[in-house]
């Protein structure tokens, strides 16, 4: 049995979720939604997810990997007590060679109890090898179905200001890379408000990712950003785990300031 | 803390007592039957050494070359010894190009992969 086999198993893979907060203009945190974070069958090499995905990607198998985890990912979300928008990782490859994905996904995120304005799909990518055009048409109909797009650890490889410009994403994420130090750097700040400023001209939201620190928070504040995500916040969890930290509310979560 | 080996060899009846002799003698082992684990776990872990079959599944291919190409490529410091059960003249000569420390012909005595794992030895004088 290949990995990619133990991988393809039903129930081998296991969903985690780390909250993405939005900062108050006062300063509170609320819960604005979740990542879903896809690890590999226990006991293999990939359990760790780095692995896992550079694994995918060598052997050309993302689509077939990415619909698996789309729909491990629904299905443990819908555990989640409350899940305002959730973001599912998805290859660029996948929507370029993938024509049925955005109808599968669609279909299973309604099963899962989530309208299609719920779902972000985060695009990443690390490679040039995918088809455009099948790329854009796959962008297109999950649009046209009301799911949000995310542009993946901006500022690295391939998702670039290119990207940024050529596919108008909803949503832009910032690499923990620009985030790790931030608050001694102002080379660091300065990106992080050019980006800002170039997604509020296109109508982009911006999420800061990896933010760890206090002062990572404050600095990211100053730059405009205000939707974080990182371990100042919490490590990616089971579904369960975060039922039993925010039980059900009617309305926002409120996460102590 | 203990060495780090990244283990390759795509015939699990060679690998599983080949990662219980090294791990017994003190190597911390990383184990994979196919050359794209193995290359991501190259990509994404740091080893001391690289020890694999130069055919991983391919009748015709070369895999655990294209390992070492990849090592040697990334200029990672790591010591690259391949095992081969159809050493042809030609594999020898693009194992030596490419920077293997060893080739070893199967089937290797425990002992001498042993010897080949640890590398050069260095004598230090009383």
């Amino acid at each position: 049995m290949t990995l990619l086999d133990e991988i393809l198993t039903p129930s081998a893979l296991t969903t985690l979720f780390q909250p993405i907060i939005k900062i108050g203009a006062d300063g509170t945190r609320s819960l604005h939604g979740y990542e879903a974070l896809t690890r590999g069958p226990r006991g293999t090499n990939a359990s760790r997810a780095d692995v896992l995905f550079e694994y995918v990607r060598r052997k050309r198998a993302e689509s077939v990997v990415d619909r698996v985890c789309a729909l491990a990912a629904l299905r443990a979300a819908s555990l989640l007590p409350q899940c305002p928008q959730l973001s599912l990782n998805v290859h660029a490859a996948t929507l370029g060679h993938d024509p049925g994905f955005a109808e599968l996904l669609v279909e299973v995120a309604q099963s899962c109890g989530f309208r299609p304005d719920q779902i972000v799909v985060e695009i990443v990518e690390q490679s040039s090898r995918w088809s455009t055009s099948g790329f854009t048409q796959g962008l297109a109909e999950l649009r046209a179905a009301g799911v949000r797009i995310a542009l993946d650890d901006l500022g690295f490889g391939h998702s670039n200001l290119y990207m940024m410009i050529a596919f108008r994403p909803d949503i832009v994420k910032i690499d923990r890379y620009f985030v790790s130090g931030i608050a001694n750097d102002p080379a660091r700040q300065a990106v992080l408000r050019s980006v800002q400023l170039l997604a509020s001209a296109i109508d982009c939201t911006v999420v800061a990712e990896g933010v760890e620190h206090a002062e990572e928070l404050d600095a990211v504040r100053a730059t405009g950003v205000s939707l974080m995500q990182g371990f100042l916040f919490s490590p990616p969890q089971s579904a369960a785990a975060f039922a039993d930290l925010y039980p059900a509310r009617p309305s926002a979560v409120s996460l102590s300031a | 803390m203990a060495p780090r080996m990244l283990l390759v060899d795509d015939q699990a009846p060679i690998l599983a007592p080949l990662v219980e002799y090294f791990t017994s003698i003190g190597w911390s082992v990383c184990a994979s039957q196919e050359y794209e684990e193995a290359a991501a776990l190259l990509e994404t872990n740091t080893f001391d050494l690289l020890l694999a079959d130069v055919r991983l599944g391919g009748i015709h291919s070369h895999e655990g070359l294209e390992l070492l190409a990849a090592v040697r490529a990334r200029g990672l410091p790591m010591r690259v010894v391949l095992m081969t059960g159809y050493g042809s003249p030609l594999v020898q000569a693009e194992a030596k190009r490419l920077g293997a420390d060893a080739l070893l012909s199967k089937p290797v005595p425990l002992s001498t992969l042993a010897v080949a794992a640890a590398g050069p030895m260095t004598v230090v004088a009383p």
